[in-house]
């Protein structure tokens, strides 16, 4: 894609749009102005992974809406897919270069020899903070009210070591792996986004009173840097009454940070009782590099009748690209973005399967780029 | 005296070598003969709604004989724990026993209660039937389901060390063999109940070999049950589709630290702790129904507690020893007592006492 001065095309774009669809209460626009340094216009370079499945029906609505905003950044795409053996060092090179990444869902064969794609792509990167944002969005129904959780979950060791072998036939071991610096690490983030996003509380979700040492670090490590934001209020939760509390008393929730397996379920039940894997954005973040897909990891690769039928919820992989935006300091953008998703998904009018309605993805996305004023 | 017992116990037969014992109870339910079963009130609110619960079952007629046994004061050295070699001996011998809340005793020096009970006993299968009770609201209806979970080995085999200062490592077991013990058990608990599918949970795409040992034990044993479903899901897909939908799913088999947490998410969709009936199982055909609970000691010996989970697994109880007619009659008297909404405790909403709960289901049956 050639670079293209924003401003000017934006212009242009805006004298023929249709006239602006009433805002609804509650989504207006960012008001407060910012100062951006000459030269933050330059489109940013960002690599694309299309993935499986419902994958690259979902970046296709991405890139499509980025496009109709004309917003200033510009893909670099690769295929990869699931039963590729490892992630080509072509692509690993193009993140370290671009530094952000958005893609769709990779498919991990289920016992085969493969290794999971998705789990490489983290270590390689050292990507260890998982971030799902599961909240309530104005005018879908769900079954919870009043819901505004993240979950922050530990992404590289943990359970998913990948350390497995048969001790003698008929008996398989395991290693679960928890280190202090990795539970550290995760803890401080946890902490600092509760800090910059104003956020009261960290929940820190365990099992300690049966995995004693393991999960014991990791509370220690949680401890610790609780003690150095006294602002933030801090608690332990054991994870079997925390996957209580949350289907009955999701309220209570504010940031949680759990260590990798736990994650898993914690983010997935969150997000669905919020909506599901269709609507809820999410990313994985390092020291270095950020990578931006669905929050939610269940059916993220969608099964074969979805694709068939092009009905693809398009709306995480939006909010996602919304954040992606923000993380490139383009916050202006991003609200645009954001605010139009959500108009969308509140009228209600083109919704697809997973939400109730049976629109398919290409119609939600024109939807999109219809609400964006 | 007690040697006679200590020899009893060592003759008594083991059958740990076996790949399953056989859940159904060999009693012979025509005969009128009263069967004797174990009793563990427990502590905090345990002897009152053990109280209910013998109360209802005198009502409806149930020929069981209770042995009480309690929590001793002092650690038992045969057993490592507070619970007396005597207390195990008598559930080893009825095959049957019922057990209330139990608080942990703080202190080093003994096992925890539960786990002496699970390792001494062989309790291999935790179920859990999580029914939507009707005239009870929660934000979900129509859940029926219920979650087995491997109760012996997985993560919480308590293998762990430090490595390196900060380097813990946890070992994660699974066996063929007590994957196939619970295997087995799930799929003959859902053609004893008339379920139609069973849906074994794992996370066999990133755990290949434990997981997928697992799955190949569920997979082996499907085989021979080519009357019911079967089928495989994703961990992140099952809590997903639990909270979105859970009518979809009908007799769940898990590994232990999956189990544990999927069990207490189905309790949390149906009510809570308080509602839900639970019953282990062990080698020998030992069923050992209890309620998962606390002991509540803030309301104990007021007459508040709410008696339904351990009645409930007191229902359960009594259809492992094939007393199917009294069962129902049983359970749909706290169904329909439940639904009317007259007399419900406080965790409910209601203003009852346990007594005035208990003979309202009394009244029922």
């Amino acid at each position: 894609m050639a670079r293209r001065s924003a401003p000017l095309l934006r212009r242009l774009v805006s004298a023929s749009s249709p006239p602006a669809p009433q805002p609804l209460p509650g989504l207006a626009r960012r008001t407060v102005t910012y100062m951006p340094r000459p030269g933050d216009g330059a489109p940013r370079a960002v690599t694309l992974i299309p993935g499986d499945g419902i994958g690259p029906l979902v970046t296709g609505a991405v890139r499509q809406v980025m496009e109709a905003m004309h917003a200033p950044v510009y893909f670099e795409t690769y295929d990869v897919h699931g039963d590729m053996p490892t992630v080509p060092p072509a692509v690993i090179d193009s993140i370290r270069r671009n530094k952000v990444c958005i893609k769709g869902g990779l498919a991990t064969p289920v016992g085969g020899g493969v290794s999971s794609l998705n789990m490489q792509l983290r270590k390689e990167l050292d990507l260890y903070a998982s971030l799902v944002h599961c909240s309530n969005l104005p005018g879908l129904p769900t079954r919870h009210q009043g819901v505004d959780i993240v979950v922050i979950r530990e992404n590289t060791e943990g359970e998913y070591s990948g350390l497995e072998h048969e001790v003698v036939p008929g008996v398989v071991e395991s290693l679960k792996v928890i280190t202090k610096f990795c539970s550290e690490r995760i803890a401080k983030y946890a902490f600092e986004y509760a800090y910059l996003n104003n956020r009261k509380k960290v929940t820190a979700v365990h099992k300690a009173n049966i995995m004693k040492l393991a999960d014991g670090l990791f509370l220690e490590s949680c401890r610790e840097v609780a003690s150095k934001y006294p602002g933030i209020q801090y608690n332990e939760m054991i994870v079997d009454n925390c996957s209580m509390q949350l289907v009955s008393k999701p309220e209570q929730f504010d940031v949680m940070v759990t260590p990798n397996l736990y994650g898993n379920l914690v983010a997935n039940t969150a997000a669905g009782i919020v909506g599901g894997t269709g609507i809820m954005p999410g990313g994985n973040v390092g020291q270095d590099y950020a990578v931006f897909e669905q929050g939610a990891s269940a059916g993220n690769v969608g099964n074969e009748n979805i694709v068939e039928q092009k009905k693809a919820n398009p709306v995480a992989l939006l909010l996602s690209s919304a954040m992606m935006l923000r993380h490139l300091q383009f916050p202006s953008f991003a609200d645009w973005l954001e605010t139009a998703v959500k108009r969308v998904v509140a009228e209600g009018t083109y919704r697809t399967k997973d939400l109730g309605g049976s629109s398919t993805t290409q119609e939600v996305t024109d939807a999109v780029i219809a609400s964006l004023d | 005296m007690a040697l006679r017992r200590l020899l009893q116990g060592s003759v008594l037969p083991r059958v740990a070598g076996r790949a399953l014992a056989p859940a159904v109870a060999p009693f012979s339910t025509e005969s009128g003969e009263t069967i004797r079963a174990t009793l563990f009130p427990g502590d905090g609110i345990g002897p009152e709604i053990a109280e209910s619960v013998k109360q209802v079952f005198n009502v409806a007629g149930v020929p069981i004989e209770w042995e009480e046994h309690y929590v001793g004061t002092e650690v038992d050295p045969r057993t490592e724990s507070f619970l007396t070699w005597e207390s195990l001996e008598s559930v080893r011998r009825n095959k049957v026993g019922l057990k209330g809340p139990m608080a942990t005793p703080i202190g080093k020096g003994h096992r925890s209660l539960n786990l002496t009970l699970r390792k001494e006993l062989g309790l291999y299968a935790n179920v859990r039937p999580c029914n939507s009770l009707p005239g009870y609201k929660t934000r979900y209806d129509d859940v029926n389901l219920v979650t087995i979970r491997e109760n012996t080995e997985g993560e919480y085999s308590g293998l762990e060390h430090q490595v390196v200062r900060g380097v813990v490592e946890s070992l994660k077991i699974i066996t063929r063999q007590a994957s196939l013990r619970v295997a087995e058990y799930a799929f003959h608990y859902a053609k004893a109940n008339g379920r139609e599918r069973v849906s074994a949970i794992h996370k066999a795409n990133i755990m290949r070999k434990t997981d997928g040992l697992f799955l190949k034990c569920c997979r082996e044993v499907a085989e021979k049950y080519p009357e019911i479903q079967y089928e495989e899901v994703i961990i992140d897909n099952c809590c997903m589709t639990l909270v979105k939908n859970p009518v979809l799913f009908d007799v769940l088999v898990m590994p232990n630290l999956y189990g544990d947490i999927i069990s207490d998410l189905c309790a949390g969709l149906i009510g809570g702790l308080g509602l839900t009936p639970s019953c282990n199982i062990g080698e020998g055909g030992i069923c050992l129904a209890e309620a998962v609970h606390g002991s509540a000691p803030d309301i104990a010996g007021k007459n508040l507690a709410n008696p339904t989970a351990l009645m409930l697994s007191a229902v359960m109880m009594l259809r492992h020893l094939q007393f199917n007619d009294k069962a129902d009659r049983i359970h749909n008297a706290i169904l329909q007592t439940i639904a009317e909404g007259k007399y419900r405790t406080a965790d409910l909403g209601g203003k009852a006492s346990t007594s005035e709960f208990t003979n309202a289901v009394c009244d029922h049956i």
